[in-house]
């Protein structure tokens, strides 16, 4: 025991005491603090910009080869300048380049059935090409052919080569043509023989019997199977609680002395309402059947809402199971949950950043519109947690930083209804999103599980 | 790194030195606030506030003194502003009759210590644990008081007069400080 005069001390006392006494700041000081005097963070810009360059670089990536152009090589430009088509001109070359077949049985081409053939980038050949071979060089590795259009502009037939990009060729596995000039000599050189018109009024293009076993191997060209994908969704946040609040024997006691109510329930204490949040997303959808695809992305979310309380002078605040003098967490409050001196809303805020990873499936519906369900399962950064905790004794209301939980699990479901129009998907439905674990952690032991309800609009597009 | 590599940095506005400073001296600087805000949110925005002035300010330290003196300087004048700002100083220094104001065992904290004792001048009126906070604890004299707070010094006399019978009450109810044989106060170390 030390002994000073207290009149000479006092003063002393309370510096020393003072002196002694440190707390430690919640985090977001030192960030608003920062924010104030270097500016914002740039990391949020950053992720952003780097999950756009992601599907950009993903699009360019996922372009699927046989969409790209077959004649790259220069032998084969020059064996392809150098070729001609006996009695045909070329009439257009675009890119891609479709060349339409026609054929109405086995030898004759027709409008009713047809085949594809792609032949991009050619700019080599100009549309005044006349070709004197039949042949025609073409490497089987590097071509697609969907679909070869001859249409008879004149006396003769011409090609006509156009960009068709929404033609898709369902049946075409093989070309056989005949190499009746040109002898190139490599099973990689495609000879297209005589597409000569015999009948050149009817329009109806023969072509001869397959002479040689030369075959163009072509590729189905398919849609890519990923999309991109943005959506927003303005939300109405809710929240349940769980548990009952600790009241130790001397709050009870307490109580008793005093007059106050203790409540054992949470529930019968809390008075909350809902507050409008919002959910904002991007990702990518890859479809993988028909009806089944499969999506991630980044997600960022804020919730809030408002808990009625009543002003109070400072009063200490349990937090933890054990209540006041444990050694546990206590904070101080100046806000009762009954029995203050005024009414007052407490907001309450979480920011959280989410990595979604679901599934969607289409339950009725075409191509074009079409209703389905999606769920997903989202590990949950929490950015800012600024919520006011019910005390143990369910007495108060305080902050403690240090009780709560900074990574959850977010889940979520949704219906919705796809349009399709203009190449882009409109998404428009409901959805809920529920948080899986309490906001706090287990030493509070009342649990707080966050739900959300929304209307989410969305826009995805097929990535070329 | 030393405190005038610190402060060099700082003064070159590298967020690593602002960091470090910041590291080290918020926990005291905190419960400087603390003592003077109506609650923890207030004392965080009050200390936020004074660190951006002291680095925005960091130039104009003379290296007269400590550091955590100048430092501290500047965020006890946050503190007042901050109070006088939210018009929360001015009513609560008004108050000069404390007779109603009943202590009872159970409003004291019984945590240990440093914190007992803070809590403790925590429960005293605004007005009291202003004045108390910078004459006792910032050494503050009446004069310096006065012109912080717009008050005559004399209000000052009489609001730490009052204010340290009102802790000495909540000490005595606490046990922090006891009644020698001479009747004269004492404090119980713990």
């Amino acid at each position: 025991m030390e002994h000073n005069d207290f009149s000479d001390a006092f003063e002393s006392f309370l510096q020393e005491k003072a002196n002694e006494h440190k707390l430690y700041p919640s985090d977001k000081v030192w960030s608003a603090i920062q924010q104030k005097i270097n500016g914002p963070k740039k990391w949020p810009f950053v992720a952003l910009t780097l999950l756009f360059v992601g599907l950009g670089l993903i699009t360019s990536i996922v372009e699927p080869a046989n969409n790209q152009l077959a004649l790259r090589s220069p032998e084969l430009v020059q064996k392809l300048n150098a070729t001609t088509f006996k009695n045909l001109s070329v009439s257009q070359i675009k890119n891609p380049i479709f060349l339409s077949t026609y054929y109405q049985n086995k030898n004759n081409y027709s409008k009713s059935n047809h085949s594809s053939l792609l032949i991009n980038n050619i700019n080599s050949i100009s549309p005044s090409n006349e070709v004197d071979n039949n042949s025609l060089a073409l490497n089987p590795q590097e071509i697609t052919i969907q679909e070869v259009t001859i249409i008879d502009t004149s006396s003769k037939p011409s090609i006509d080569l156009s960009i068709s990009a929404s033609n898709v060729v369902d049946e075409l596995t093989e070309i056989n043509v005949e190499n009746t000039n040109t002898e190139l000599g490599s099973t990689n050189i495609i000879p297209i023989s005589s597409f000569q018109n015999e009948d050149d009024k009817t329009q109806k293009h023969e072509i001869p019997e397959i002479l040689s076993p030369s075959v163009l191997k072509t590729s189905q060209h398919k849609k890519n199977p990923l999309n991109w994908q943005v959506y927003f969704s303005p939300t109405v946040s809710y929240r349940t609680l769980s548990g009952s609040g600790t009241v130790p024997v001397n709050f009870i006691a307490q109580s008793l002395t005093s007059g106050t109510t203790n409540f054992t329930n949470v529930n019968d204490v809390v008075n909350h309402k809902a507050a409008v949040g919002m959910e904002l997303g991007a990702g990518l959808v890859y479809q993988l059947s028909k009806k089944i695809r499969l999506k991630t992305g980044l997600q960022f979310n804020y919730n809030q809402y408002d808990i009625r309380a009543y002003n109070s002078t400072p009063e200490l605040a349990p937090l933890s199971a054990g209540g006041i003098g444990n050694n546990e967490i206590n904070a101080i409050s100046n806000h009762r949950s009954k029995n203050g001196y005024s009414q007052t809303w407490l907001k309450n805020l979480h920011a959280m950043i989410s990595v979604p990873i679901g599934a969607e499936l289409t339950i009725l519906g075409n191509q074009n519109i079409s209703l389905n369900i999606g769920g997903s399962l989202q590990p949950t950064y929490i950015l800012r947690h600024d919520a006011y905790m019910l005390s143990t004794n369910l007495n108060n209301y305080a902050k403690e930083n240090s009780l709560n939980r900074n990574f959850n699990i977010n889940s979520s479901a949704e219906i919705f209804l796809t349009v399709q129009k203009a190449g882009l998907k409109w998404t428009f439905g409901p959805q809920i999103r529920y948080q899986l674990l309490s906001s706090y952690k287990k030493e509070y032991p009342i649990i707080e599980h966050l739900k959300d309800f929304g209307f989410k609009i969305g826009l995805s597009k097929t990535i070329k | 790194m030393t405190e005038e590599a610190l402060i060099n940095g700082c003064l070159h506005n590298e967020p690593s030195a602002q960091q470090e400073l910041y590291l080290k001296y918020s926990p005291k600087m905190l419960s400087v606030c603390y003592r003077y805000a109506k609650n923890r949110e207030d004392a965080e925005d009050m200390l936020q506030e004074g660190f951006i002035k002291i680095f925005t300010q960091i130039h104009q330290f003379q290296h007269l003194g400590a550091l955590e003196g100048w430092m501290r300087r500047i965020i006890v004048h946050t503190c007042i502003n901050h109070l006088k700002k939210n018009k929360k100083f001015s009513d609560a220094v008004d108050i000069t009759d404390v007779a109603g104001l009943y202590i009872t065992d159970d409003n004291i904290p019984s945590i240990l210590h440093a914190k007992q004792v803070i809590e403790c001048i925590r429960l005293l009126p605004l007005g009291y644990r202003t004045v108390l906070n910078l004459y006792a604890i910032e050494g503050f004299s009446h004069k310096e008081i006065a012109e912080i707070l717009d008050i005559q010094e004399s209000t000052s006399r009489s609001q730490y007069t009052r204010a340290k019978a009102l802790l000495e009450n909540i000490l005595l109810k606490k046990n922090l400080i006891a009644k020698n044989k001479n009747k004269n106060f004492i404090l119980a170390a713990h």
